[in-house]
């Protein structure tokens, strides 16, 4: 598995898969029909972070994995399939190398981020997007060499599929 | 999700968003398609002053207790006016905005995070989501970000579709 640069070619198709699966999966799941779930961008709340934006805090200063501050842990909202595709990281020389996604306590991706900064656009897209179910729990710790502060300079793309309405009617 | 290009899905979403424009344009003011043009948004379009009037406005604090902030960005769209947006440019140095918000007619229309967009290489989004807004429509503009400024180089890319004549007679 590997990322892109752009979403296009894999990345573009792993991204509209994900996008379907998560549609069909909220419409199975909550019983409604096409026209009445609606599918839009991911925002940190949707994971259960605890701040509005992308702000996280990494408290180890050990070479290790910890989890993220403002992550709590907590389950998927029960209305909600959350879908995560991409990476952005503009921490500059960066200050974190990897991430693990742990989804009902079995690690479900580790990606590598260290490289993220140096690329044109800052950010990555994956060909082995991560999908989260409503009432699922998930966790994203971070390899760090240093303490640090991911002040608005890291984050996650990706998509969220609910009931038209309970967010948004486009 | 935000294209860091004009092509592939954004440029498909882009045509669509501006069919659709001129679509409302023609039936509602009973023209022929000679008869309406499409032209870029301009500021003044959403009620900021002037052509060069973008100053988005974020309420926040240095202790991170940021805010949404719509207070300059409340209006209704003229009448003869249909507003496309399909984009996001951020290439304020200070301040940024992590989150927008979209409101028509008092109901959340898009909930976009466009913190990732101040690491593309050309400072710019382009969304997949478009959102339109009638003539005579309300809307609020809701921006999320973490120190208090006023943003005047964050611009909204879009289109408007109205009467020949009216503002331009290409």
């Amino acid at each position: 598995m590997t990322q892109y640069e752009q979403l296009e070619g894999n990345a573009l198709r792993a991204y509209e898969s994900m996008v379907n699966k998560l549609r069909t999966k909220a419409m199975q799941g909550l019983k409604l029909n096409a026209s009445e779930v609606v599918v839009r961008p991911i925002r940190p709340l949707d994971i259960n972070a605890t701040v509005t934006d992308w702000y996280f805090a990494n408290n180890v200063s050990s070479s290790a994995y910890a989890t993220l501050t403002n992550i709590d842990g907590a389950s998927i909202a029960n209305s909600r399939f959350v879908g995560i595709n991409g990476i952005f990281n503009q921490t500059g020389a960066s200050s974190i190398h990897a991430i693990r996604i742990t989804r009902e306590g079995a690690v479900a991706r580790e990606w590598t981020v260290d490289h993220i900064p140096a690329l044109k656009n800052q950010c990555a897209f994956v060909d082995d997007p991560i999908t989260l179910d409503r009432n699922t729990t998930v966790t994203v710790a971070a390899w760090h060499g240093i303490t640090s502060t991911l002040a608005n300079t890291f984050g996650f793309l990706g998509a969220v599929a609910e009931k038209r309405g309970l967010l948004v009617n486009p | 999700m935000f294209y860091t290009k004009l092509e592939g899905n954004a440029l498909k979403a882009y045509a669509e968003m501006c069919d659709k424009l001129k679509g409302q344009a023609m039936k509602e003011l009973g023209l022929g398609p000679d008869q309406v043009i499409l032209r870029e948004l301009k500021p003044d379009d959403l009620d900021f002053a002037g052509p060069d009037g973008w100053s988005l406005i974020v309420t926040g604090t240095s202790a991170g207790a940021a805010g949404w902030s719509g207070s300059n960005m409340v209006g209704t769209v003229g009448n003869g006016k249909w507003i496309g947006i399909h984009g996001v440019q951020t290439q304020d140095p200070a301040g940024w905005i992590t989150q927008l918000r979209i409101q028509r007619e008092g109901s959340d229309a898009r909930f976009w995070d466009v913190e990732a967009i101040r690491g593309y290489e050309n400072n710019t989004g382009y969304a997949d989501d478009p959102v339109t807004i009638d003539q005579q429509t309300s809307y609020t503009i809701y921006a999320y970000g973490r120190t208090a400024s006023t943003l005047q180089q964050t611009k909204l890319l879009g289109a408007v579709a109205e009467k020949r004549g009216i503002t331009i007679n290409p």
